[in-house]
């Protein structure tokens, strides 16, 4: 039961998974083991066969886990939310700064100005304004706060991206130190 | 024969000089001059710009300046009143130059004084509207 559901897993985790993936399927057992969807290369040296290596590798699948307290599984869907949240955040940025010409209308020159009130959009006479140029003073405000939300957003999402690779780094460590534990050789 | 056609020709040349000076005679007068604006150019600090009537960047048609109040208003006619004071008042070489500063805008106007010929600059932050237009004397208040 448990090495089915971890072979779910394993399918599951194919989807998401590198290339590297592709390349470390068992010959043996023609198809795609637990290791070979976490990036791992496993190689048996004492002669077990591609069950015993299935059994072992599930076992060690849940040691790391343990060990490690990170599930590549649980981190792969976190890590696909991330990328949601932060693409819908990169579109809320898109809105950032869009309204800054009409909130410059409230804000502004003195009444009775003459320069003043030139290129403001709070003129009373100048209904035209806002379809002018006179807006790009505050469009490019808010064109300026659109681009600081956009590199904030992405470097939030970069220090994401980075913790789940270092989790996943730790737990690969981990099932490799188990593997080898029983007679494998492992490279990842 | 010669020297008949020759003066009919000076004659014809000289005629729209002296035509074009007393359509412009004196545009800037003692008390200051009523000012027309026309055509506005805006250009950003990212190099795009955009022209158009002046208008649309709220500058009034009409501006009158007043040099003995030191002052740049709106004409009688335009039913908001504005008003700008005049900082700087200086001639050099048949131009008349105004600066000033309102309102997070520098201003500077030059008035060529034999034409009348009005070049203006209002800089903003990233922003500055450049206007034309053309002045004309304004006699003294009584």
């Amino acid at each position: 039961m448990r090495a089915m559901a971890l072979s779910l897993i394993a399918v599951v985790l194919a989807a998401p998974a590198t290339v590297d993936c592709q390349e470390t399927t068992d010959p043996a057992a023609g198809q795609q083991d637990l290791a070979a969807t976490l990036g791992v290369y496993v190689f048996p040296t004492s002669d077990q066969t591609p069950q015993e290596q299935n059994a072992d590798e599930a076992t060690c699948y849940d040691w790391a886990v343990q060990k490690t307290g990170t599930d590549p599984f649980e981190v792969s869907k976190q890590a696909q939310a991330d990328q949601m949240q932060a693409s819908e955040a990169m579109n809320q940025t898109g809105q950032i700064g869009k309204g800054a010409g009409v909130h410059g209308a409230v804000g502004g020159a003195a009444v009775g100005a003459l320069i003043g009130e030139i290129a403001s959009d709070d003129a009373g006479s100048g209904a035209a304004w806002g379809a002018g140029i006179g807006a790009v003073h505050h469009r490019r405000k808010g064109r300026r706060a659109q681009k600081q939300a956009q590199t904030q957003v992405a470097a939030d999402a970069t220090v994401t991206q980075m913790g789940h690779a270092e989790r996943l780094d730790d737990f690969n460590k981990a099932f490799s130190v188990c593997l080898e534990g029983k007679d494998y050789m492992v490279k990842y | 024969m010669q020297r008949t056609i020759l003066l009919i020709l000076l004659a014809g040349l000289s005629l729209p000089t002296v035509t074009g000076a007393s359509a412009a005679d004196q545009p800037v007068g003692p008390a200051g001059m009523l000012c027309s604006t026309t055509i506005a150019v805006a250009c950003r600090a990212d190099g795009e710009c955009e022209s158009g009537p002046a208008w649309i960047w709220n500058v009034p048609d009409f501006i009158e300046v007043d040099l003995e109040a030191g002052t740049l208003t709106t004409a009688a006619e335009n039913p908001r009143h504005r008003t700008t004071p005049i900082d700087v008042v200086r001639r050099d070489d048949g131009l008349l130059l105004l600066q000033g500063l309102e309102n997070r805008r520098a201003f500077s106007i030059v008035v060529a004084e034999d034409v009348g010929s009005l070049t203006s600059a209002i800089i903003l932050e990233d922003l500055v509207v450049t206007v034309f237009g053309s002045c004309t004397s304004m006699p003294a208040a009584e």
